[in-house]
């Protein structure tokens, strides 16, 4: 009887203990200003996300590279609402950007990702 | 990472579950003449459970900080996630809380362990199980968050209740066969834990069906989800233990009751009863693997956001535009409330309120001003904030689930900023 008890706590214990494959996080990109993949023609002055739950900032971090790798964020981030971050941009040329964003939601869960925007050239 | 998290997860319901059990069972069950050792094992058991939760806590933290760091965890970042994020704050209030009772219920152990006293300690660790609900999925909902977390305390109270409650009948029971008590003894107290149990198992019935609808929102999502499947597993194991309280509540109650009819010494009543009663928790202590695992997982609700995440397209905005298709409405509609046309504000932050009616399709509201996105509500206000000086248009048009598919539904008003 105790032995049979034994494996079947001992399935579920290993059945937990299962590497993960997944993405397992819980706050995402809901919204994003610019948008994930948009060509914006005029240069944004701020980066905004508005995630899927609120977010702890002082264990957030958005980080905005252009496509050499240079970082064109600044300052220090905000959050404007609860489930917003913001950060400065400095001005920006025509070319590709990336976002790589990290974020601590309320309920205790890290997630990570990567946006990308556009900067186009100016309409004439 | 993420089955070290869950195990973590689902050691410390456990370990909260025998604390209130055994504390209920020792103050609230146990009929009147008990053995007095039986009433100080049950709380030598509440107290070694308690030691566990918060040994379990410590490691769960450090896992935490892995998660934070990508690595261990250093000391300076546990110290700051402590004070400055409020799931830290939660968990040091908690640990605090716990250490408090630690020490509340030795001082109930030197002074006899009283009945009262021993109420007083069970009603104590109430808000320790009901303050997990507080670093929840629940906290996390958007719209009617106190009403979520109230709802996952009960349940997760309700849960510790019959789960915890019946791990400690099963000692109780276990006690009662070894020291050879008299079988109406053990009627009385399985009596007296079906009455409890009945309770328990409406609220989390009730506040079980009400947290499933908001986490996982849709059929589909319960089928088509790492954390819908998990948590039809543990509808399947909480229906199979409803069974077995069933069987136990019309069955084992009549098999002692017959025995103290008959006189019997009771013995083969004894074994019957733990028997159901320990296939029952052992149900419970499956379940709270389940949960575990829940806890660690995505809500199956958003899994939309995971999918969308991944999957946006790349296409340039002015290109989308330019194709862009609005789905039938279908009964979906959005009235502005807030700002009114005209409207004049000195700040840069407008209020916004808004009437939706989702219909068939529709789940949140875009907001665009002036055309650009500027996010995304989905209860009935919000705020817009950075606005520039100037006049604005602000339209709000219902989107679907997936968070792409915008609806030919949409309300549009112009205000100003000073």
């Amino acid at each position: 009887m105790y032995s049979k008890f034994l494996i079947v706590l001992s399935s579920a214990l290993l059945l937990l203990a299962l590497p993960d494959s997944h993405s397992w996080g819980h706050a995402y990109p809901a919204v994003s200003v610019p948008n994930n993949g948009a060509t914006v023609q005029e240069p944004p002055r701020e980066l905004r996300i508005q995630f899927t739950e609120a977010v702890e900032l002082a264990f957030s971090q958005i980080t905005v590279k252009s496509v050499n790798g240079a970082i064109v964020s600044q300052g220090k981030l905000r959050q404007p609402s609860s489930d917003t971050l913001a950060i400065d941009l400095k001005p920006l040329s025509a070319g590709n950007y990336s976002v790589e964003w990290q974020v601590l939601s309320v309920d205790t869960h890290v997630t990570d990702g990567v946006l990308r925007f556009t900067v186009g050239a100016p309409a004439n | 990472m993420v089955g070290l998290e869950a195990l973590a997860a689902a050691l410390s319901y456990l370990a909260l579950a025998l604390l209130l059990g055994q504390l209920v069972a020792a103050g609230f069950l146990l009929p009147d003449g008990e053995p007095k050792s039986l009433r100080h094992s049950l709380l030598a058991g509440a107290t070694a459970a308690l030691l566990i939760f918060l040994a379990v806590a410590v490691v769960a933290l450090v896992i935490q900080g892995a998660k934070l760091q990508r690595g261990f965890p250093s000391a300076e970042l546990l110290w700051r996630y402590l004070t400055m994020a409020q799931s830290g704050k939660i968990w040091l209030a908690r640990e605090i809380y716990g250490a408090l009772l630690v020490l509340f219920i030795w001082n109930v152990v030197n002074k006899g362990a009283a009945r009262h006293r021993l109420r007083t300690v069970a009603v104590l660790s109430v808000p320790l199980i009901a303050s997990r609900s507080l670093t929840s999925h629940a906290v996390a909902v958007r719209d009617d968050t106190l009403l979520i977390v109230i709802a996952d305390a009960i349940h997760l109270t309700a849960t510790a209740l019959w789960a915890g409650g019946l791990m400690a009948l099963w000692r109780v029971v276990y006690f009662a066969a070894k020291e050879k008590q008299a079988i109406a003894w053990t009627a009385k107290i399985v009596q007296h834990f079906s009455n409890l149990a009945l309770v328990s198992v409406t609220l989390l019935a009730l506040t079980g069906f009400y947290q499933s609808w908001i986490h996982v929102g849709a059929l589909k999502t319960l089928l088509n989800t790492d954390y819908g499947n998990t948590l039809l597993l543990k509808l399947v194991l909480f229906s199979a233990m409803l069974s077995a309280g069933a069987m136990n509540f019309l069955s084992t109650r009549r098999v002692l009751a017959r025995a103290v009819s008959r006189n019997e010494n009771g013995h083969v009543a004894s074994k019957t009863a733990l028997r159901r009663i320990g296939i029952e928790s052992f149900i419970g202590l499956l379940i709270f693997c389940a949960t575990g695992l829940l806890t660690v997982l995505s809500p199956g609700i958003h899994a939309v956001h995971q999918a969308a995440s991944a999957n946006r397209s790349l296409a340039s905005t002015a290109e989308s535009a330019a194709k862009k298709r609005y789905l039938p409405a279908e009964g979906a509609s959005v009235k502005i409330i807030e700002p009114k046309i005209g409207q004049v504000f000195a700040t840069d932050q407008v209020p916004l309120s808004f009437t939706l009616i989702g219909a068939k399709r529709g789940h949140h509201v875009h907001a665009y001003v002036d055309g650009e996105l500027m996010g995304m509500f989905e209860g009935k206000a919000g705020t817009l904030n950075g606005l520039k000086p100037g006049r604005h248009t602000l339209e709000l048009r219902v989107v679907a689930a997936d968070h792409q598919s915008e609806l030919d539904a949409f309300d549009r008003v112009e205000f100003m900023v000073k």
